[in-house]
């Protein structure tokens, strides 16, 4: 499977991998090995440098492959038209977004509990955050009351463990909530 | 006429996946072969690496099925692409709307241009 090829053809194996770094990590492995594949098939050890060449022009460069396979299942580029513009990521913030950090933020204290709870629907509402921030945000979002209750429940069990030891209890400072689940 | 160039590339964008269906519809047949063939229709294809998302997107939607097999020479594996009865129904769908798409522009434009 991972034969050498020749340097022409290795090289712009190279330039594929470089330049589909973007897609998803199994679209690339795939289509990676369906590239190589196609040389392999194409190229014999006695090919020319002038048969590869041939053979890479008609493939098309790194950049249109990658292009076709970001292309959207409706109606985007699929043939790697050679006027198909580099995709430009969209901006991360739209309205879902926006609200989504004010429901987490200052929602939080306007309506607790219903507050971030909204802004977490809204954050895997997001169609332009990634699952990865989604994630993040709803940890961060989570893990204050976490954190909370297992204090709570540790004080209580403190208490009632009967400790003559007098604690300091209120000198632990009261914990502020604060949900900041922005990513 | 830039016009009518950009309207048959939107017609060949549209129409390429159909064609790869049907290349398929009586054999299988493995991804460079397939490439080829279609590489070889002119002006099908402008570069043919880009068939092979259109194959993974196809494989994705269910409309072709795939299997590495070893090559009969000793090569490397090769990856055979078949259609599925869904891409058939595809197929067979777009076969009768495009003859009739096809009829209806042809009718109009003899009538244009006579």
């Amino acid at each position: 499977m991972n034969t050498t090829l020749h340097l022409l053809a290795e090289d712009y194996l190279r330039r594929l991998e470089q330049a589909s770094w973007s897609l998803p990590s199994h679209d690339r492995a795939e289509l990676l090995a369906e590239i190589r594949g196609h040389l392999q098939a194409g190229l014999t050890p006695e090919s020319t440098d002038a048969d590869v060449r041939n053979l890479l022009d008609e493939l098309g460069t790194p950049e249109d492959i990658v292009a076709a396979a970001q292309a959207s299942p409706d109606g985007a580029p699929v043939s790697g038209m050679p006027t198909a513009a580099p995709q430009v990521p969209a901006s991360p913030w739209g309205a879902v977004e926006i609200v989504a950090v004010l429901a987490l933020t200052l929602g939080t204290f306007v309506v607790p509990i219903i507050g971030p709870i909204v802004g977490i629907v809204l954050v895997w509402a997001s169609t332009r955050w990634t699952h990865r921030e989604k994630t993040v945000a709803t940890i961060l979002t989570v893990l204050p009351v976490i954190v909370l209750a297992v204090g709570a429940i540790g004080l209580v069990s403190v208490r009632s463990s009967g400790s003559d030891q007098p604690l300091p209890v209120e000198e632990h400072a009261p914990v502020v909530v604060t949900e900041t689940g922005a990513p | 006429m830039v016009v009518a160039a950009d309207v048959l590339s939107q017609l060949r964008r549209g129409a390429l996946e159909y064609c790869v269906l049907g290349l398929l519809f009586r054999e299988e047949r493995y991804g460079f072969e397939l490439v080829r063939s279609l590489g070889a229709i002119d002006g099908m294809v402008t570069g043919e690496g880009t068939l092979y998302p259109l194959l993974s997107r196809l494989q994705k939607d269910g409309r072709l099925a795939s299997t590495w097999r070893e090559s009969d020479a000793g090569g490397p594996p090769r990856k055979y692409y078949a259609i599925t009865a869904k891409g058939r129904r595809a197929l067979e769908e777009f076969t009768t709307e495009w003859s009739r798409f096809r009829d209806t522009v042809d009718t109009i434009l003899a009538k244009g241009t006579t």
